[in-house]
């Protein structure tokens, strides 16, 4: 077997990455995500810490999702202590998500994905063909900050949300600040959906793909909608109670990559905006259905790229429901309320909540001291890579009779749709 | 109009911590001129946006690969090559990209821009500054120090 490196660093994506296909002669008989980050070994680190420095520790794990991983991490701590979270403290989390997905998602819409459609090779290219639409991507991305800092108290590594709760609730200066923020918002999530609907075809790639989300039991979110997952394939739907994870990760360690991949009954798993829609249509607003026409988006789909159509809905998604919160909570004023008492006991607890890039796990043992036995965090990204290896794979066969440049053009569209996040990825490694 | 020092890099990964320890030792000099401003960036440089926007010296501190580890160059944005490799970045849009999406959407002038590089070792995740660029760096804060202070208006 022999290899062909052809994309060393992948570039517009989070992390440092890289696509090869090993050859048996003259065929492709696998084509790899390589990740080239080290390993961070964020879990280890846990071991015999107490329950407090867990969710600060880490949101470190990425900058990027860092309220994804703050909350998650909470979450399972709360599970393990037996801690409900007020309404309130839920609708504040909800909104740091939606923060976090309105930023995301953002970013990689208006300036890692759209440049390929446009022909330019980078952000500060389509910024001078495509002003209005960079600008527009620029402020929604400023909108998920400001909710980010508002609520979390900082744009990234939130340090507000606390175990039983929140440190400071926002006033009614900051909601409305957020209320006029967002109101303005909705117009570019428009724009958005305007723009990316009149991109040029990207479908030179199908297979059928399983996909796998939270299943949301009454609205469409991120975090507390759902404790199972749904798993979606042309093979019909199957469920995964949260707290039985590991059937559906099934992690193993791969001698090309510093993340470890997923499986779930020998098939790899999609996860992200893509899935959730597939998962959760049922739960879309009818802005949200609206928006899934205008696109053109079918669903169940077979092209992996369609998942920055379905970040896109979520834009709209977003939006709309982070209004309605800051309107339900201008409506009913703050309650000042104190973060529920914390008791650590012994026993295990599991969060399974939406990332911006999909399903994120956080589960811990502590011991009867609120001390960290065992912890397991599996990442959205890590997920994907089998998924993503699968697409490769996909596209090489679809494409055989394009030349290397366009096939690697190809390649690189299928990973940065994916939006992966690296440094999520290699949070622990056992190679080999 | 004021002026503006940023330390880019992640604090956990070795040696691209070099912008936030430089940063942080620019700050704390009481010899710093009154009219420079000290952030932090960390690794989304356009979150900085309206702090760039008016300003009439922006310089970004940062670690940087080809260079002799410890080593330092202050280099204007026009003048700045990123290898192809370089945009490959961790910081999912690179600090160089970010400053040209803002330059091409008319909200940063690129001769106000400049860089402060420093050679860099071992960027790994969890790592220590090495030690070529730990001794250096007082070197380099003083350096920056004395190019601000004579700079000033």
């Amino acid at each position: 077997m022999s290899t062909i490196t052809l994309v060393e660093h992948l570039a517009r994506v989070e992390g440092h990455g890289g696509i090869t296909l090993e050859m048996e002669g003259d065929d492709v008989s696998s084509v790899r995500f390589d990740v080239l980050e080290g390993p961070r070994l964020l879990e280890q680190l846990l071991h015999g810490q107490p329950y407090d420095q867990v969710a600060p520790i880490l949101s470190r794990i990425c900058s990027i999702c860092s309220v994804a991983h703050a909350v998650t991490s909470l979450e399972a701590t709360e599970a393990a202590f037996g801690i409900v979270p007020s309404p309130q403290t839920r609708l504040l989390r909800e909104l740091m998500f939606l923060g976090e997905n309105i930023e995301s998602h953002a970013l990689h819409v208006f300036l890692l994905a759209l440049p390929d459609y446009f022909g330019v090779p980078s952000a500060p290219v389509l910024a001078k063909t495509q002003p209005e639409a960079v600008r527009a991507g620029l402020r929604l991305k400023a909108t998920g900050n400001l909710l980010q800092e508002t609520i979390g108290g900082r744009a990234i590594h939130p340090v507000n949300a606390v175990l039983g709760g929140v440190g400071r609730a926002p006033v009614e200066a900051d909601l409305r600040e957020l209320r006029y923020r967002l109101g303005a918002a909705a117009e570019d999530a428009r724009l958005a959906v305007s723009v990316v609907a009149a991109l040029p075809p990207d479908d030179f790639v199908s297979a059928d793909t399983t996909f796998a989300a939270v299943e949301m039991r009454s609205r469409y979110g991120y975090v507390a909608v759902g404790d199972r997952i749904a798993v979606v394939s042309a093979g019909g739907r199957r469920h995964v109670p949260s707290a039985e994870y590991r059937a559906l990760t099934s992690e193993r360690a791969v001698a090309h990559s510093y993340a470890k991949h997923s499986m779930f009954a020998g098939e790899p798993l999609m996860v992200g905006a893509l899935a959730r829609l597939t998962a959760n249509r049922r739960r879309v607003s009818a802005a949200g259905v609206d928006a899934i026409a205008r696109l053109g988006l079918v669903l169940p789909s077979t092209n992996p790229l369609d998942n920055t159509r379905a970040q896109v809905v979520e834009l709209v998604l977003d939006v709309e429901r982070a209004l309605a919160i800051v309107e339900q909570l201008l409506s009913e004023g703050v309650q000042a309320e104190r973060p529920v008492a914390v008791q650590p006991r012994a026993g295990r607890g599991t969060a399974v909540t939406e990332a911006p890039r999909g399903l994120l796990v956080h589960s811990y043992e502590y011991d009867e001291r609120g001390r960290v036995v065992d912890a397991d965090v599996i990442t959205p990204t890590a997920i994907n890579a089998a998924s993503m290896e699968q697409h490769f794979r996909a596209s090489v066969a679809q494409c055989s009779d394009k030349s290397t440049g366009e096939l690697t053009r190809r390649l690189e569209m299928v990973a940065r749709a994916y939006d992966p996040c690296i440094s999520c990825s290699v949070h622990l490694v056992r190679r080999g | 109009m004021s002026r503006l020092v940023v330390g880019l890099g992640n604090p956990s990964a070795g040696d691209d911590a070099a912008g936030w320890y430089l940063s942080a030792q620019l700050a704390a000099d009481p010899r710093l001129p009154a009219d420079v401003e000290v952030l932090r960036a960390g690794t989304d440089l356009l979150r900085l946006e309206l702090q760039l926007v008016g300003r009439s010296d922006v310089i970004f501190v940062d670690a940087c690969s080809g260079m002799a580890p410890g080593s330092f160059a202050l280099v204007p944005h026009t003048e700045l090559r990123e290898t192809p490799d370089g945009r490959q970045h961790a910081h999912h849009l690179s600090a160089v990209d970010a400053v040209d999406v803002l330059v091409a959407l008319g909200r940063l002038d690129p001769r106000c821009v400049r860089w402060a590089l420093v050679g860099v070792q071992d960027v790994r995740a969890e790592t220590a500054l090495s030690d070529a660029v730990r001794t250096a760096l007082p070197a380099i804060a003083a350096d920056l120090l004395t190019a601000l202070r004579a700079e000033a208006a």
